[in-house]
């Protein structure tokens, strides 16, 4: 079948389906509905979550400042966990983070026309949520004034760090995570940045949107070179948010540790990844199509079709729960097994064990009703629930596996305090204090792709999806 | 390119806004075919067909970024070899000074670290854009919902062109310079 | 020729004609130009005047300001000839934290001493030295210590003295008491300061008592029953082939538990006899699990009151059933023992007849090669005596006496206190026939149990001083209390068994306003009487320069100097310390004893470099064996009415109280290091409790932690619950040395104390056989051990066997593994490996020998600057040992075999911990050791997950700061770390606990991973020696702290390089690695147990038992080891099986 006719197909099945949003939008009206919450002034709900936000923030940071005068002993850490919450915290944000590229990288890639309404947000999220993990490992080491000593920097003793390390391929793929990832969002961001710019009436808002939009133009030489660059840019995302999720997960499994040192770990831990970040993302739209009025962009389509995700990486990382037990049988390793089965599923981590397969693996499983997945209140839920659970995975990984190892006389049990709450709490008031701020100041969907999409309703934009099926 | 920036203070020039990004394009063709010269056109987002209306290559994008990583890589291995296994080998648990599969991450990140600096930059450097604080355009609506296509006159034939671009379906009609 | 021409510049060189005016002027730069030119802008003034404003200011500054103190740092104007800054000393010495009288090295740097050894000439402990020894630093260091005398006015008091106003009391009131005065002591031997205490004592007339915590005139009185004296006969363990325990601890609370332990060692060690393999074995009857009892090839439980009849039927077998030795068929002798046929016994104390008559023939095929030990706390029942005479009488029928055990000639000094004694003090003090007593050195108030009533006895007495290092439960009754002097503080002696002498060498000057016990009786007896302790000075020391000795004296003729010298100056009297009385002594009295030909000067030097004299060979062997009396065996009214068949009705457990190997008797109780290394047995911190066995525990729904109020005659205390395996199921035991009300900050407190349980009845105290109701009053107490699990849940951790099976094949319990190690990395020179040429650092740990004493771990603390952390944090498991002694159990639960192995970084040729670290913080250097950076460390802590031992540290806290932290903190001080580890809690910064620190070993700070480093600093030293002496550093020449101290000889350190060395040596067919098949190559070796007994059924299964059969307690609750298999039910629980 020669190309040409697949294209045609292609074009012709996209045509079938119903439009992804309301016929009657114009160009001004996006306009207007998407720099609202910028140009307007928030609302009570807004100043109400930033409040809470801010107060979580602050009480984490002020947690944080405790601990760094007093030390780590004030976590749960102990003599075999010697990694906790933070670790967990770190790969569980890690992950939140993944969706966003995922969304804007791959899903462009691969021609989704459904994301353009949710790039913007999502990664935002993987920023904010990469800060919140960034944070972690700083916090983690015992003496964290020092950690700049992970970064192989110039220096007069020739010293330099351990390249065999997983931690040290955590500092290169986090850090070239977060900026590669902050770069393609505020690449994305900045036609949109000059909508606003020329839309704002307020002096100094002006002169600042204009310092953010660098002087754009919208000729056709920078579309030209934009749109390249942004493919180019989801073409080096790509296997990048695959490696660092892979990067993350070698902590685990390069180690000798049974429960960590495993070969699915990569593959694992991506899926994990997605389906947590892609569950992060469900939550927070729920609330923000709500609160700033944004039905019309993002649908129920929309959500419906990240909810198909969610099912797809859930059945996933289900796959992999069953294949650690079953490769701890097949190896004939008494520790693995001891880890694998005994204490996660039997003994002392069997609460956290089955806690995460209700979550991860269960609950998920609502989504095969296509009721469910079009429920605004059934998906709210179970993205949280589906977060909560991915969060444990992590503790059970790290804590469990930590907890009883080679030698018995090691064994201990891993009990958070009250500062490890803390902190972990304190993130999410990190996170969405900026996700507040970002969902007032910038623009929390891509103007300019919703307009290429609404104009263009069967792709010809090169910009955004060319022949597209708003199917996974 | 600074054609869309204002105040205009180039040559004799006409600003033609359109509200279809369709008609923009034919416009475009149009006055091509008729000998105009120096187009520009600017749009709230990326009209397809517009670049290749106005007759311009492929960009050079890809020239970058591919540079880009296979230098930041070669150089992340590079740094690697050179600090482990050359300046200051160290035995970490009796394993080689340095051995390929582990340096493999590092050299990764530092490619497409590398490569998505510069393909940042490069497109900033092609849209010459950097950050002022009292930007102008000629008209904000064409981030909004117009499109605008720029004319150079030289002065000459001014109506004969105002009226062909209304004619091409022009909403709006400037005058420039 | 030219003159020889001095130039500075090339000008003046070439006589530049401006060079030529220039050196008409005083300043080639002309400095007036500078200071007059006012085109130049500089100073208008001239000169000289600036110079005068200069001076003048300078003097309104000095002027104005206070003098500024100048310090000086002036280090040895005359540097003494032994001491180079830097380099360490060692003084010989005599260990003062017991009587035993342990030989020690002490190693100071800079005068300080900053650990102690044992002193490898010494014959007692013979190099090394046990936990309590090691840990002597700290009670050295202890801020709490007394530190002036202080008038405590019967505790209503509290002022300061004077040291002339304490001797001038002292001496008028025992003046005036004369004889109705009292001094009251520990423990004391050595022929300088018993010859002190005689002198003082005759002086006033003062009758000494010695009194001690623990008192064995149980077994000295069962010695004088058999043979005649009231004596501590030594023991030779390191001529026991068998060693039978009837309760007694000697591994853990032996009178002299060092020595014992070292012999043990000796026998231990599996060797070649005959061309088989050959090691000792050890029988153990006891009511809970001991040090001892851990170490047993076969434990019996058997309860207090069973002892006896155990014993006595074993003796039945030997002389009435098998008709063996002279006394078969003695009168009498069939007679007594006609109740204890072991089958009586068995049936009354539910040992199996078999075993009985299996221990009684193996003694026998052991007889003069086996010690029979009774005694200890858990035999001191009422039967106690019989217990004794029964021991004594199967040492006596084995021929034992006089070839394992010495009662005659060199017989021990180590255990002098008496109950007896101390009673009948009580009763004259009752009485009001005391009016003086001087205290030194022991705790009534402490020990005696209430009912002896020493308090209400005190109050009859009109003066009471007590001498001692805190201010303690019987110096707050005191109307003055005396500050004495620690060992390495002071001079004196010890004669720890007769014949052999010891000397006691101060290495510190005194840290506080203190004088030692014996200068106080020195200055007493001389304010009371000026004519006593003078010594007489002939000459005073000569002129060093003659022209001094012929300067003339100011003014006077020049005539008379040259008359001559000066006329002799008159013999006078000079006050004499201790010191000088210490020589005189062994001048007079020791000196005598030398063979060897010298002065006195000459023999005293080598004491004190040898710290030791022994100068009685025959003291290698025993003394001659005495003659039993058969009527302490037939007279003995216990044996007529065995109480064999005591019932413990239900709900009701008979208690035994025991001794803490790690606190001992409780004197010195301030010490975190003691309190914080584990129980040998339990593997408890910061407390003692009730042990229990699992299955009672079961049977009466108590749980780990339930608190129990014990009430022993009007006695009573609560204590917490611990399920221990190997205690018999009717019995409960608790451990005396715990709960002292004064004596720091660090001990106050700490567990309960046991002692007033103690009943007395008549002259003896009986410690076990109560029959006491058990009564549940509270629960949720936190016992903490740093021991997460105590079962090895099928892992291939510990290697053992049973002799039988090692002698038929060598590699039997070792079978596996041993695969050579593989490599994935191929070098370019095709080798796998980074060379290690020279030196490769091992160790050999041999399983059989290592006793879980604990002394590697407090030495190791005190080498390597380990902090202290305490209980809230070893619950938080934050334990910071960088060597441990794992505990496991196996077998039955009820009665389970026991192993220990030190744990400590393997120094893995392949270290999981280098290769995760991010930051080079732990790689590994050309000796094969695996490094750790502390400047470079920041705290990732990957390495201690992927070290598969988990033997690596963390600083969640500046530990080093916070020391000792204090045991007890509540839910809030739990995060507000300042308030827990609060200003009243001593630090390492605290004076003057801070001269403890090792100056050679960096104290870590907060946020780093801390590990063994097979005490890399003592290699580098011996580095640094070889290369001064230009030869390599030989086998044995670098000692780490853990191999220095360990008493058995377990750990062996050396160059794995070099084929002959001793860690070389010492692999064998018994040699494996744990967790071999990981290939880390780890650096040290273990050698497989061999157990000297018949292997159990489930031994001889070749299967390895199923994975989890043991598990059941994944409460995995780190701090608290949970015994849970019993409760949860996952374990069978086995009918009592014990096997010989």
């Amino acid at each position: 079948m020669s190309r040409d006719n697949t294209l045609q197909q292609q074009a012709d099945a996209a045509r079938r389906e119903p439009p992804m949003y309301r016929a009657d939008l114009t160009l001004t009206q996006v306009t207007r509905d998407i720099s609202a919450p910028i140009t307007g002034e928030p609302n009570g709900w807004w100043w109400a979550g930033f409040l809470i936000s801010v107060a979580l923030l602050g009480m984490g940071s002020a947690i944080v400042t405790y601990q760094l005068n007093y030390g780590l002993g004030l976590i749960g850490l102990m003599h075999p966990i010697m990694w906790g919450t933070y670790i967990t915290n770190f790969v569980f944000w890690v992950g939140i983070g993944h969706a966003g590229t995922l969304i804007s990288a791959i899903l462009f890639l691969l021609r989704q026309r459904w994301r353009t309404a949710i790039n913007r947000s999502a990664e935002a999220m993987t920023i904010f949520a990469v800060c919140c993990a960034g944070l972690f490992p700083l916090l983690h080491v015992g003496r964290t004034l020092l950690a700049f000593w992970l970064i192989p920097y110039p220096n007069f003793r020739y010293l330099w760090v351990n390249f065999r390390s997983p931690l040290i391929w955590d500092v290169f793929a986090v850090s070239t995570y977060a900026t590669t990832s902050l770069l393609f969002w505020y690449q994305g961001m900045i036609p949109d940045l000059a909508t606003i710019r020329d839309q704002e009436k307020r002096p100094l808002a002006r002169k600042i949107y204009s310092i953010f939009a660098q002087r754009w133009k919208g000729t056709a030489a920078d579309w030209h070179h934009y749109e390249s660059a942004y493919g180019l840019f989801a073409a080096i995302a790509t296997p990048l948010v695959l490696s660092v999720h892979s990067v993350v997960s070698t902590d685990f499994a390069v180690s000798t540790l049974p429960g960590w040192h495993d070969t699915i770990f990569p593959p694992y831990f991506v899926a994990g990844a997605i389906f947590s970040g892609f569950a992060m993302v469900v939550t927070i739209l729920s609330i923000l199509r709500k609160a700033f009025h944004l039905e019309d962009y993002i649908t129920l389509d929309h959500m419906e079709l990240m909810n198909k995700v969610i099912l797809g990486t859930s059945m996933i990382v289900g796959y992999a729960y069953i294949l650690e037990v079953y490769m701890a049988w097949y190896g004939e390793n008494r520790y693995d097994w001891h880890i694998y089965v005994w204490i996660r599923f039997l003994g002392t981590y069997a609460w956290a064990g089955w806690l995460t397969i209700f979550c991860n693996v269960l609950t998920p499983l609502i989504f095969w009703f296509r009721k469910a997945r079009r429920s605004l209140v059934v998906m709210f839920i179970v993205s949280i629930i589906a977060n909560i659970g991915m969060w444990f995975e992590r503790y059970v990984i790290i804590c469990t596996s930590l907890a009883q190892d080679f030698l018995p006389s090691n064994w201990g049990y891993f009990r958070p305090t009250i500062f490890d709450i803390g902190v972990l709490v304190g993130s999410f008031g990190l996170f969405f204090t900026l996700f507040l701020l970002f969902a007032r100041f910038v623009p929390t969907i891509a103007m300019s792709e919703i307009k290429a999409v609404l104009h263009h309703p069967v792709g010809e934009i090169s910009g955004s999806p060319t022949l597209e099926e708003s199917h996974v | 390119m600074s054609s869309f920036v204002a105040p205009y203070k180039g040559k004799p020039a006409m600003l033609a806004l359109f509200i279809d990004p369709h008609q923009l394009v034919d416009a475009i063709v149009a006055l091509r075919e008729q000998g105009y010269r120096g187009l520009d056109a600017a749009t709230p987002f990326p009209v397809h067909g517009l670049s290749e209306a106005l007759g311009m290559g492929p960009s050079w994008m890809p020239r970058v970024t591919k540079t880009a990583f296979f230098t930041g890589a070669t150089l992340g291995l590079a740094f690697q070899l050179w600090a482990n296994g050359w300046t200051w080998p160290i035995n970490v648990a009796g394993k080689p000074f340095f051995s390929v599969p582990a340096s493999m991450p590092i050299t990764f990140e530092c490619g497409i670290l590398c490569a998505a600096i510069c393909t940042f930059y490069a497109v900033f450097i092609a849209g010459r854009l950097y950050p002022v604080t009292n930007f102008e355009l000629l008209d904000s609506r064409i981030t909004n919902d117009r499109f605008a296509l720029f004319v150079p006159t030289g002065g000459q034939n001014v109506e004969a062109t105002e009226r062909l671009l209304q004619k091409l379906g022009a909403q709006e009609v400037q005058q420039l310079g | 020729m030219s003159e020889k021409r001095f130039w500075t510049t090339l000008e003046d060189l070439h006589n530049d004609p401006k060079v030529e005016q220039l050196r008409g002027e005083e300043f080639a730069g002309k400095p007036e130009e500078f200071f007059n030119a006012q085109s130049n802008g500089g100073l208008q003034v001239g000169r000289r005047e600036f110079m005068k404003w200069s001076a003048g200011a300078m003097a309104l500054v000095s002027a104005a300001c206070s003098r500024k103190r100048v310090d000086h740092l002036v280090p040895y104007a005359q540097q003494p000839e032994e001491i180079l800054p830097g380099v360490e000393v060692f003084y010989a010495s005599t260990c003062s934290e017991c009587a035993a009288g342990c030989g020690l090295l002490v190693r100071t740097r800079e005068g300080r001493p900053v650990k102690v050894e044992g002193n490898p000439l010494h014959p007692v402990n013979q190099g090394t030295l046990c936990a309590r020894g090691q840990a002597s630093l700290m009670n050295l260091y202890d801020p709490d210590r007394l530190r002036t005398p202080m008038r405590i006015g019967r505790g209503q008091q509290s002022a300061q003295l004077d040291w002339g106003t304490v001797d001038k009391e002292l001496a008028n009131v025992l003046r005036t008491a004369g004889k109705r005065s009292v001094l009251l002591t520990g423990t004391i031997h050595g022929p300088a300061r018993t010859q002190l205490l005689s002198d003082f004592t005759a002086q006033f007339g003062t009758r000494q008592v010695t009194y001690d915590y623990l008192n064995a005139d149980a077994l000295a009185g069962g010695q004088q029953q058999a043979y005649g004296a009231a004596v501590v006969p030594r023991y030779y363990f390191d001529r026991a082939e068998m060693l039978v325990t009837f309760g007694a601890d000697p591994l853990g609370s032996g009178i002299s538990r060092q020595e014992y332990a070292v012999g043990f060692g000796v026998q231990r060690k599996v060797r070649t006899e005959n061309g088989k393999a050959a090691t000792s074995r050890t029988v153990c009857f006891e009511p809970a699990m001991s040090m001892t009892g851990v170490n047993a090839d076969t434990r019996f439980l058997v309860r207090p009151t069973d002892l006896v009849d155990v014993a006595l039927a074993i003796a039945h077998h030997l002389v009435v059933a098998q008709k063996q030795s002279s006394f078969a068929g003695a009168a009498g002798v069939g007679a007594a023992l006609g109740n204890f046929s072991t089958q009586q016994v068995a049936q009354r104390t539910g040992v199996p007849q078999t075993q009985l008559e299996k221990v009684a023939n193996q003694l026998w095929d052991n007889r003069g090669k086996s010690i029979v030990l009774a005694g200890g706390l858990p035999g001191a029942t009422q039967d106690e005596a019989a217990l004794h005479a029964a021991a004594n009488f199967l040492n006596a029928v084995l021929g034992n006496e006089g070839a394992t055990i010495d009662g005659s000639r060199s017989v021990s000094q180590q255990a002098q206190g008496s109950l007896a004694d101390m009673l009948a003090l009580v009763q004259q003090m009752q009485g009001g026939q005391v009016d003086v007593l001087l205290i030194y050195g022991t705790n009534p108030a402490y020990t005696l149990p209430p009912a002896v009533n020493f308090q209400g006895a005190l109050k009859n007495v009109k003066y009471v001083a007590v001498i001692g290092d805190h201010l303690d439960e019987t110096a707050r009754l005191a109307d003055v209390a005396i500050p004495a002097l620690h060992g390495m503080e002071s001079w004196g002696d010890a004669e720890p068994q007769k014949g052999l002498y010891s000397i006691v060498q101060p290495t510190i000057l005194p840290l506080f306003n203190g004088r030692s016990f014996e200068d106080t009786l020195i200055s007493v007896a001389r304010t009371a009487d000026p004519t006593k302790f003078q010594m007489p000075q002939v000459t005073p020391p000569p002129p060093v320069f003659a022209s001094e000795a012929a300067a003339p004296a100011a003014g006077g003729p020049p005539a008379a100097a040259g008359a001559g010298a000066a006329p002799a100056p008159k013999p006078t009297l000079v006050d004499m310390d201790f010191h000088d009385y210490l020589i005189q002594v062994w001048k007079t009295n020791i000196y005598a004893k030398n063979n060897l030909a010298g002065t006195f000067e000459d023999f005293w030097t080598s004491v004190l470099r040898d710290g030791v004299f022994d100068p009685d060979a025959t003291r290698l062997q025993p003394g001659p064996a005495r003659k039993f009396n058969a009527a302490a065996l037939t007279s003995l009214p216990a044996l007529k009415a065995p109480r064999g068949n005591t019932q413990v009705p239900a709900n009701h457990l008979m208690l035994a109280l025991t001794v803490s190997p790690m606190m001992g008797d409780g004197s010195r109780n301030n010490n975190g290091f003691l309190f914080e290394a584990s129980d040998p047995v339990s593997k408890v911190v910061w407390d003692n409790f009730l042990s229990i066995s699992p299955a009672t525990a079961a049977k009466y729904k108590l749980e780990q932690g339930d608190i129990l109020e014990v009430a022993v005659n009007g006695a009573t205390l609560q204590a917490p619950v611990w399920l221990q395996p190997g205690v018999h199921a009717e019995v409960m035991t608790l451990q005396v040395g715990y709960g002292r009300q004064h004596v720091g900050s660090v001990g106050d407190g700490v567990g309960v104390n046991a002692y007033p349980l103690a009943q007395v009845n008549g002259n003896t105290a009986q410690y076990a056989g109560f029959v006491v109701p058990i009564k549940k009053v509270g629960s949720g107490f936190r016992l903490v051990s740093p021991q997460g699990n105590s079962y090895l849940h099928g892992r291939h951790i510990i290697h053992d066997t049973t002799l039988e099976q090692f002698q038929a094949n060598p590699r039997a319990g070792n079978e596996e593994g041993h695969e050579q190690p593989l490599s994935i990395w191929d070098n370019a020179d095709g080798s796998h490996e980074h060379p290690y040429p020279g030196y490769r650092w091992g160790m050999t740990i041999d399983l059989n020998a290592c006793i879980g004493c604990n002394a590697c771990v407090v030495a190791c603390h005190a080498e390597n600057n380990v902090p202290v952390v305490g209980k809230n944090q070893i619950e938080r498991g934050r334990e910071m040992d960088w060597i441990r002694i794992d505990r496991y159990y196996s077998g039955p639960v009820d009665n389970p075999d026991v192993s220990n192995q030190p744990m400590l970084c393997q120094q893995c040729g392949h270290a999981g911990c280098e290769s995760v670290c991010p930051v080079l913080a732990t790689v590994h250097n050309d000796e094969g050791l695996n490094l750790q950076v502390y400047n470079r460390c920041v705290g990732t802590r990957f390495c201690s997950n992927n070290c598969i031992y988990k033997v690596r540290r963390f600083n969640f806290y500046q530990y080093s700061d916070y020391y000792p932290y204090s045991k007890y903190t509540d839910s809030f001080t739990r995060f507000t770390p300042h308030m827990a580890y609060g200003d009243t809690d001593h630090n390492w910064r605290e004076s003057p606990l801070e001269l403890a620190l090792n100056p050679d070993v960096t104290v870590r700070s907060r946020g780093v991973m801390e590990k063994c480093s097979f005490c890399v600093q003592r290699i580098t030293a011996a580095h640094y020696k070889s290369q001064e002496l230009g030869v390599p550093i030989p086998d044995g020449g670098v000692k780490t702290a853990c191999q220095q101290t360990c008493p058995t000889r377990a750990i062996v350190f050396g160059n794995m390089n070099d084929p002959n060395s001793a860690v070389r040596r010492a692999r064998d067919t018994r040699s494996y690695r744990v967790l071999e098949d990981y290939n880390f190559q780890p650096s040290i070796d273990y050698l497989t147990r061999v157990r000297n007994r018949a292997p159990r059924p489930d031994e001889l299964r070749e299967k390895p038992r199923p994975e989890h059969a043991e598990q059941g307690e994944n409460k995995g609750i780190h701090a608290q080891a949970s015994l849970a298999p019993a409760q949860s039910g996952l374990v069978q629980l086995r009918p009592m099986e014990n096997k010989a």
